[in-house]
């Protein structure tokens, strides 16, 4: 028998196949690295843009009162802040990251806008500690594509939606022009990495985001993959052209 | 088919108006499933509206066959939704299937109403908001008074000066005098009807 890892053994990490066993980590040494300047290396790559996404999110969500919210890959908690005020006193919002750096900074960040009694969780999102039917939403934000086995997170997911509950991905997607496609690869492949060089003195990290997009699910594939997942009435909302895309589901049964 | 940004527009700003009633958010959970589709043709647009437990959700398509398909001008479909105390449905809309769907959705809108303050508050502060909102009410009130003021004296130009608009009475008078001529002339049709069969037979008329 070969020592020599199977095809289905392997997974993609940007542009390298590494067992599935590794990329958990290697995703982790990224995350570590750019932990500290993760916020500001958004403003400046997506020039403050990404804001406005979160904010689509948080919109289309429609999060009422005393309703409980999962925010998956949470990291620095600006999805949770905005659900936090709007669940109120009578709701809750668990803030969830599988990378500790992550939730450390997401927790700091929290406490400096004064949201301290919010429950921070330390979790794969492919399989959430969390009991079936748990939470009214569930949203994770350019998290998906970091996540070795997707379809297993979106199944977890799922589960730990009550019937009714929504799905809402955030993430990087393909967009739906040729002409914005090539402008987008030269913006990601060149001048992504060396803002990463310059303000975050990581080049390699800032590369494998690049890498990892064009690696992921795009708009149609994802949807299915939510399909398949269980969920229903499941819709893409392309933003900028298709270089983010939302995608929410309903869990009905 | 129509985009879905589109859709998730309609949706968010459907769902934040109905959600400043709870009780309209009750409602639509009992009328949870049910679907309005509503088509603007001018506006090439279809969306369907779906009950929820917490709103309503806004879908380019119908999931499966909807309760109640309303299509026509989007001022018929505005007009609709403006006065919902209980009068008839404006004229322009074309409704097929459950209207009652429709007059319960219509009786949502009622019951949340429309208080500009109330939106403004969160944003603006009370104090500042009722300001505003006072300013606005103002404002409002005085376009649509010297707008109608514009229209009248716009109206009163075209018939006592340029005469290009007759007067109402005018109008009536003339109508009058078409139905007294009309009836002159069957009259007198009748009559020639009558000399021309007792001519053919002879007869004394």
């Amino acid at each position: 028998m070969s020592d020599q890892p199977k095809d289905n053994d392997t997974t993609h990490f940007g542009y390298q196949q590494v067992p599935k066993t590794e990329k958990h980590k290697r995703v982790a040494g990224v995350f570590d690295s750019v932990a500290s300047k993760y916020d500001l290396m958004n403003d400046l790559m997506s020039m403050g843009v990404h804001r406005l996404w979160k904010r689509f999110v948080i919109d289309l969500a429609g999060v009422r009162a005393g309703e409980k919210v999962l925010d998956v890959a949470g990291g620095t908690g600006d999805l949770s802040r905005e659900f936090h005020k709007q669940v109120g006193p009578r709701g809750l919002v668990v803030l969830s990251d599988i990378n500790a750096s992550m939730l450390q900074e997401g927790r700091k960040r929290l406490a400096d806008k004064g949201v301290v009694n919010l429950p921070i969780v330390q979790a794969n999102a492919e399989c959430l500690p969390f009991e079936e039917g748990s939470f009214d939403c569930i949203t994770i934000g350019f998290g998906l594509r970091n996540v070795t086995d997707k379809d297993a997170a979106l199944r977890s997911m799922c589960r730990a939606l009550k019937p009714g509950g929504r799905l809402l991905i955030l993430e990087f997607s393909k967009p739906t022009s040729a002409g914005l496609s090539k402008i987008y690869d030269q913006y990601s492949f060149k001048l992504l990495p060396l803002m990463g060089k310059l303000v975050a003195n990581d080049e390699e990290s800032y590369r494998y985001l690049a890498e990892s997009i064009r690696m992921h699910p795009d708009q149609d594939t994802l949807k299915a993959m939510m399909d398949k997942a269980g969920f229903g009435r499941t819709q893409v909302y392309n933003m900028t052209g298709g270089v983010v895309a939302v995608h929410r589901g309903f869990r009905f049964e | 088919m129509t985009p879905a940004l589109v859709c998730a527009t309609a949706e968010i700003a459907i769902n934040r108006f109905l959600r400043l009633e709870n009780s309209v958010i009750e409602d639509c959970a009992r009328l949870s499933g049910r679907i309005m589709q509503i088509s603007l043709p001018s506006e090439n647009l279809k969306l369907a509206i779906e009950f929820i437990d917490s709103g309503v959700r806004v879908l380019p398509e119908a999931p499966s066959a909807a309760d109640v398909a309303i299509s026509g001008t989007p001022t018929a479909l505005f007009a609709a939704m403006k006065n919902t105390g209980g009068g008839a449905l404006p004229s322009g809309l074309q409704i097929e299937g459950d209207v009652e769907l429709l007059e319960k959705f219509r009786s949502m809108v009622t019951k949340v109403g429309f208080d500009p303050e109330e939106w403004m508050v969160p944003m603006l502060g009370g104090a500042a908001a009722h300001r505003l909102s006072s300013g606005l009410k103002q404002l409002f009130g005085w376009s649509q008074i010297n707008s109608k003021r514009m229209a009248d004296h716009t109206a009163e130009y075209l018939r006592e000066e340029s005469y290009d608009l007759a007067r109402g009475r005018d109008v009536s008078h003339w109508m009058d005098e078409v139905d007294r001529t009309r009836d002159s002339l069957d009259r007198l049709e009748a009559r020639l009807n009558l000399l021309e069969a007792g001519y053919e037979t002879g007869g004394a008329i």
